[in-house]
């Protein structure tokens, strides 16, 4: 088990590096005069620019910059955020949680609603409540994820329910820890269900599609003949069978949460990674974007790699090999 | 359903391919004086109930005490709906000249089908002429990743072994990235003074620079298990080269997936670039896009007094699904487990 | 009589025009007995054997007999709950491939337990120790290793013991075995019809063998059933339909195979 996950790791790392290769090459593209410019700056002292200059040692050729910037990266030191006047991993460090509940929220309630779904109507195969949810499904497939922010933004504005934007009430401080959770919770429902609007559409149909599959085997006529109640048979026997696969997108499907989240925070003012990174690029914050581009890209490993060491603990025969 | 789906499509094509004609007004054909109007049915009853060739009575704006607009229709004015009603000429595309629109009205009448933008641009017509933007960046963004996976996962299927594993590995790195971070990193790099149509075709190729990797993967999985059959082995006995294998055998029997994965990841270039549209990354004005229509819809007020705006949302929702309906109806057709059984398409 | 089949038919719901899949078949099982259904595919005896358990394709239908459980109960007329403790703990089955007969991710012993809970409350503990009694007892030489293993860790003749030992762990007085041997080899085969042969004589068990393979029958069986396109169309002890088969079709049967 453990030489699995060091294998998988092993395959990671050079993956990690070409993306850290490509992220430099890109800023050197953009970058330019990038220091000229800034020494211009008045909000910007001297110390800084020259600090910064060092760090990266801008006069050495570029193999030599790459390599001191990936050693920079292990030692947290993103760069300097020219926007917000920080550095960079000050400004990354709250946003990347943000991100990560946001997308945590989505995939809990896509797990939690299509699950079921797909489990009803494979059971009611090719009934009316079968066919209602594959029609509910092909609109969740269909409805993109802005379009229903931007309608239900609008309802929130007419109805006052929910709030508007952001991810927190401005007198959040001085609630109680109950009533920050659900303040938290009411700035979370809209951008999660409508992140989670798209996979609960696809989650249900593989669900319901591996379930059909499922129930052809012929293990649960032998189930049956053990005189087991039909519950054991579908919950316990065609169950853990038709869900295996799932578990292989369970990680890569928290991976492109990640990245879905980015547009709905934009449009939702969410403060998460995505909203950072299109403010980084609209401001020219060349540090800002590579260390969100790195970061996003580390999640989204992170988030296969789970998936993987999930799969191989619950399917035995892969486990054995 | 399937069909609707066909229907549907070829009306949105059509629409967008023929905008010039068939829309009342150029998408850049603005009028501030109608910011917002609401839209103007076409009549053919007049006050007194009578049957009238079909017209629009003219619309007036006013000052209400808040400094809204309110538009109130003057039923002493009426704009008769003309047929290939003669306007300021266009080109097609740029290439075919014409001077006719199917339908509209003389000045200073204004049609709006389906209500005025903010600057008093017709919705309608920009909606038509945003379709070529979302519908043909669909198109383009396939093709162009749709051959790069094909000839990347024909290889690495066919030849297996090293090639297959580099490749392979490729294939992952790019599919590892967060899509939507490196949209927005790419267009980044792209030089801020680039024409519309330069940034539509940067555009085209970042989404296609990110999606070929998931067809590649398919493609080679197919060549794998197909490259064991013995038509294969009885061409190779004869001698063909590795290409005319790989193109005469392999790549047709994998016609039938490649045409539904196509059809499947169509959809996702409609929707990406409209996300990056209603950024602001994408399209810019005065050029439409439906992505680039929506982002008007984002603020709140403008919902309200004027919710016609929402509709390109509505287009984008219809196209969608019925790529995705026609795509489904295509894989169940072609599914080998069905083919024994309903061919209800 | 342990059980009996009278004049049992089946067809297909809602396709009246087409044929049943079988009719009027009537089968009758003493205790300790080895009966053999023998027929090509598609004659209908794996059908018989699945109604006897009452887990026929929903798509199929019983039109008319009768299956009586010693000389009590009929099955076909008890309530579902009913049939369900009878499955298992009186009449049980084993199935041609046991591959795909057992569940890929759960282990096997972890299968033959669940027998136990959900027909008896025996605590766990003790559950565990005789599904391993079991598995000895069927000739599996690690029973351990082989209860915390998964089907698809163990060879084709262990799995059809296991699958055995499942069937036999509420003692019942009837397994129906539908081809349990089609799926082995020459060698495996004969280890299995031994085995059943001890069952039939230690245990008070009886086997519906179903097969068409009458090399088998005539090795193990005490009467046989032949059936031709749904019908039973010659039945009597075993001995005496080989020695002297009235149908033609036995006769060509027999022909066909070097007895």
């Amino acid at each position: 088990m453990i030489g699995y996950i060091v294998k998988r790791v092993l395959v990671v790392i050079p993956l990690l590096l070409v993306m850290a290769l490509f992220t430099f090459i890109f800023m050197q593209k953009t970058a330019g005069s990038f220091y000229d410019s800034l020494r211009m700056d008045p909000l910007i002292s001297e110390q800084t620019i020259d600090y910064y200059e060092s760090l990266y040692h801008l006069d050495r050729p570029l193999s030599v910059q790459f390599l001191h910037w990936v050693v920079n990266l292990f030692r947290l030191e993103f760069g300097y955020s020219f926007y917000f006047n920080i550095p960079v991993i000050q400004v990354i460090k709250g946003r990347l949680w943000n991100t990560f509940i946001l997308s945590l929220t989505s995939m809990i309630m896509t797990w939690g609603v299509a699950l079921p779904l797909g489990i009803w109507a494979a059971l009611r195969h090719n009934r009316f409540v079968d066919r209602m949810i594959q029609f509910i499904s092909y609109i969740c497939l269909s409805t993109p994820s802005f379009l229903l922010a931007i309608l239900l933004l609008y309802f929130a504005s007419q109805t006052g329910w929910l709030p508007m934007g952001g991810m927190r009430s401005a007198h959040y401080e001085e609630l109680s820890l109950l009533g920050k959770w659900w303040d938290l919770l009411r700035h979370m429902a809209i951008p999660a269900v409508c992140l989670s609007i798209y996979s609960i559409g696809s989650l249900q149909r593989i669900m319901r599609g591996n379930m059909l599959e499922t129930l052809r085997q012929q293990y649960l006529l032998t189930a049956r003949a053990k005189g087991l109640p039909e519950n054991r048979v579908i919950y316990v026997h065609a169950l853990r069978n038709a869900i295996n696969p799932l578990i292989t997108i369970l990680g890569y499907s928290f991976s492109s949460l990640l990245s879905g989240a980015a547009l709905l925070e934009i449009i939702y003012g969410w403060p998460g990674l995505g909203n950072l990174m299109l403010t980084a690029v609209r401001s020219k914050d060349v540090y800002l974007v590579m260390a969100s581009f790195m970061m996003s890209g580390v999640l989204f490993l992170m988030g296969n790699l789970l998936a993987d060491i999930l799969l191989a603990k619950c399917d035995p025969r892969i486990r054995y090999e | 359903m399937s069909w609707v789906g066909m229907v549907i499509l070829g009306l949105l094509y059509t629409g967008a391919i023929f905008a010039d004609f068939i829309s009342p007004y150029s998408y850049r054909d603005e009028n501030r004086d109608y910011s917002y109007c609401p839209p103007t049915p076409i009549r053919v009853k007049d006050r007194d109930g009578r049957w009238q060739w079909p017209f629009v009575y003219g619309v007036t704006m006013r000052f209400d005490q808040y400094y809204r607009r309110v538009y109130e229709i003057d039923e002493t004015q009426k704009y008769p709906l003309k047929i290939f009603i003669r306007t300021e000429p266009y080109k097609i595309f740029g290439l075919i000249p014409g001077s006719r629109r199917l339908f509209g009205v003389e000045d200073p009448g204004r049609l709006y089908l389906w209500g005025a933008d903010a600057r008093g641009r017709d919705l309608f017509s920009r909606i038509l002429y945003g379709g070529r933007v979302s519908l043909f960046i669909g198109l383009i963004g396939v093709s162009i990743s749709f051959t790069i996976g094909l000839i990347i996962g024909g290889i690495a299927g066919y030849f297996g072994g090293r090639i297959d594993n580099i490749l392979m590995r490729i294939c992952e790195m790019f599919m590892m990235v967060p899509g939507f971070y490196l949209l927005l990193a790419l267009r980044a790099v792209v030089p801020p003074d680039f024409n519309s149509v330069q940034v539509f075709v940067s555009i085209v190729v970042i989404l296609a620079f990110i999606g070929w990797a998931g067809l590649a993967r398919v493609i080679r999985g197919m060549c794998l298990s197909l490259r064991e059959r013995e038509y294969v082995l009885a061409a190779k006995a004869m001698g063909q080269s590795d290409l005319a294998i790989i193109l005469k055998h392999i790549l047709p029997h994998t016609l039938s997936y490649s045409v539904v994965a196509i059809m499947l990841s169509i959809p996702s270039y409609i929707i990406m670039e409209s996300a990056l549209s209603l950024l602001g990354l994408g399209i810019q004005d005065p050029f439409a896009s439906w992505g680039n229509l929506l982002s008007e819809a984002m603020g709140i007020v403008q919902i309200k007094f004027a919710p016609w705006i929402l509709l390109p949302g509505l287009f984008i929702f219809l196209s969608v699904m019925a790529f995705n309906v026609i795509g489904d109806a295509l894989r169940d057709y072609w599914d080998p487990r069905f083919k024994t059984g309903q061919r209800n398409l | 009589m342990l059980l009996t089949i009278k004049n049992l038919s089946v067809r297909i719901k809602g396709q009246e025009k087409a044929g049943p899949i079988i009719a009027d078949v009537d089968v009758q099982i003493r205790p300790n007995e080895i009966v053999a259904v023998v027929g090509a595919s598609g004659s209908g005896k794996t059908t018989t054997g699945l109604a006897v358990m009452r887990l026929l394709d929903p798509a199929l239908g019983v039109t008319a007999g009768k299956i009586i459980l010693e000389d009590q109960q009929d099955l076909l007329a008890l309530p579902a709950s009913e049939m369900n403790r009878i499955r298992g703990s009186k009449i049980s089955m084993v199935f041609q491939d046991p591959l795909s007969a057992f569940n890929p991710v759960l282990t096997v012993g972890y299968q033959i337990d669940e027998v136990f809970k959900y027909h008896t409350s025996h605590p766990g503990k003790r559950i565990r120790s005789m599904t391993q009694e079991w598995l000895q007892r069927v000739g599996i030489p690690e029973p351990q290793r082989v209860y915390h293993s998964y089907p698809h860790q163990l060879s084709g003749g262990m799995r059809q013991r296991a699958m055995i030992a499942m069937a036999m762990a509420l003692q019942p007085r009837l397994i129906i075995a539908d081809e349990p041997t089609s799926n082995l080899d020459v060698t495996l085969q004969a280890r299995i019809l031994e085995l059943f042969q001890e069952l039939r004589e230690t245990q008070d068990v009886s086997i519906l063998f179903i097969t068409h393979d009458l090399g088998l029958v005539k090795r193990l069986c005490d009467r046989v059933y032949v059936m031709n396109k749904g019908r039973v169309i010659e039945s009597g002890k075993s001995t005496e339909v080989f020695a002297a088969p009235r149908e033609s079709y036995t006769q060509q049967l027999l022909k066909a195979v070097s007895v």
